[in-house]
């Protein structure tokens, strides 16, 4: 069953065209922003399709990677030629919900330096990075530094207590509906 | 075209101390120094000697050596989760008695960044008790603090800190010339 938000829906990875995952997936190799690709991992909470809810159209894929003592690894890729601004805020507050649901203990989020729209998606509900662990990536021809943001489920839900009315759920309409411009980069993780 | 310039020597002894590779006939040692050193709980190393024996030089602990001064064994340090790409790897140090044993410790990071391709070496553990040596005896080793990770350990079902530090290859040689310069590469 697919969760559902007011921009935005998650829908299970196996339910998508092969052929848009495999695009999706692609795109996302040559974004530095998602830094080296890690392999597959076993997680209760599966990875998601991040579907365009006005015409269901795929624009991003969400996933975790389960650390021991139930810390999960948040990763949102977006389609930069697809995804509107809020997009990236509505599914990472849906699928972020969706592992404390699904047992994680904490989450955490590893973002390089020039990640500037996952910054934003933090910045936005007052998240500060936990750790800057020094040129630690090498990606695009570089050693980068990596960022961790890092959170319980209490703080979470302290975090999104300003934006729940414009969540799933909440009462009002998001603002920026038709009128934003494209955002101009992968928002990632 | 040949260089002239003259390639750096190994240093593995300093003043009496000396680092030589760990085989399982150092097992028992290791167990001691695990223990005192409350590796167990901050690298999740094993306790029992047979544990330790099997696990060396495998994927949790790499390049183990162990530090001598004379003939006691003063400490031991490994490395895990070597990344090609990013020409990192992480360390974990194991001394009784952690304060005065920087510049051993930084014998070894040397011998590190002297051996492989590497550009960083960084260390992380939860906040158990001998942390606070722990602390003192990277920094003393050129180490700096990147943060803290409230909570992010789970051991014996309590949430602990983990505690972040790094290191890189420039700056354990502006390290080396301010403080050590006969390790400098």
């Amino acid at each position: 069953m697919p969760l559902a938000g007011s921009w935005v829906e998650l829908a299970p990875l196996v339910e998508a065209p092969e052929r848009e995952v495999a695009r999706l997936v692609a795109l996302r190799l040559l974004t530095p922003e998602m830094g080296s690709p890690t392999g597959p991992e076993e997680s209760p909470v599966p990875a998601m399709l991040v579907l365009e809810r006005s015409n269901r159209r795929p624009v991003g894929i969400v996933e975790n990677h389960w650390l021991p003592g139930a810390n999960a690894v948040f990763l949102i890729y977006l389609d930069p030629g697809r995804a509107r601004a809020g997009y990236g805020m509505e599914a990472s507050a849906i699928y972020i919900s969706r592992l404390f649901d699904g047992g994680a203990r904490r989450v955490s989020a590893e973002v390089l330096d020039f990640n500037r729209a996952m910054h934003g998606i933090f910045r936005k509900v007052h998240l500060e990075p936990s750790v800057r662990m020094a040129e630690h990536v090498y990606v695009a021809g570089a050693f980068r530094d990596l960022l961790v943001y890092s959170f319980d489920r209490p703080r979470w839900l302290r975090m999104i207590a300003r934006y729940r009315a414009i969540l799933p759920g909440g009462r009002r309409t998001m603002v920026a509906v038709g009128g934003s411009p494209r955002v101009d980069s992968g928002g990632s993780a | 075209m040949i260089d002239g310039a003259r390639a750096s020597p190994p240093v593995l002894e300093l003043d009496g101390l000396r680092w030589r590779e760990a085989s399982p006939d150092d097992a028992a040692e290791l167990a001691q120094l695990v223990a005192a050193s409350h590796a167990d709980l901050a690298y999740g190393l094993p306790l029992s000697e047979a544990a330790i024996g099997a696990a060396l030089n495998r994927p949790g602990l790499r390049h183990a050596m162990l530090c001598t001064r004379g003939p006691r064994v003063v400490g031991a340090a490994a490395t895990r989760n070597r990344n090609q790409q990013a020409q990192n790897l992480q360390l974990a140090c194991l001394f009784a008695r952690p304060a005065g044993a920087g510049a051993a410790l930084a014998v070894y990071v040397r011998h590190l960044f002297w051996s492989l391709p590497l550009h960083r070496v960084y260390a992380q553990f939860p906040a158990v008790p001998g942390t606070a040596g722990q602390e003192r005896l990277l920094r003393a080793a050129g180490f700096t603090c990147e943060g803290r990770l409230a909570g992010q350990a789970l051991i014996g079902g309590r949430a602990l800190d983990l505690l972040c530090y790094g290191l890189l290859r420039r700056d354990f040689d502006r390290w080396c010339q301010e403080n050590e310069p006969r390790l400098a590469l």
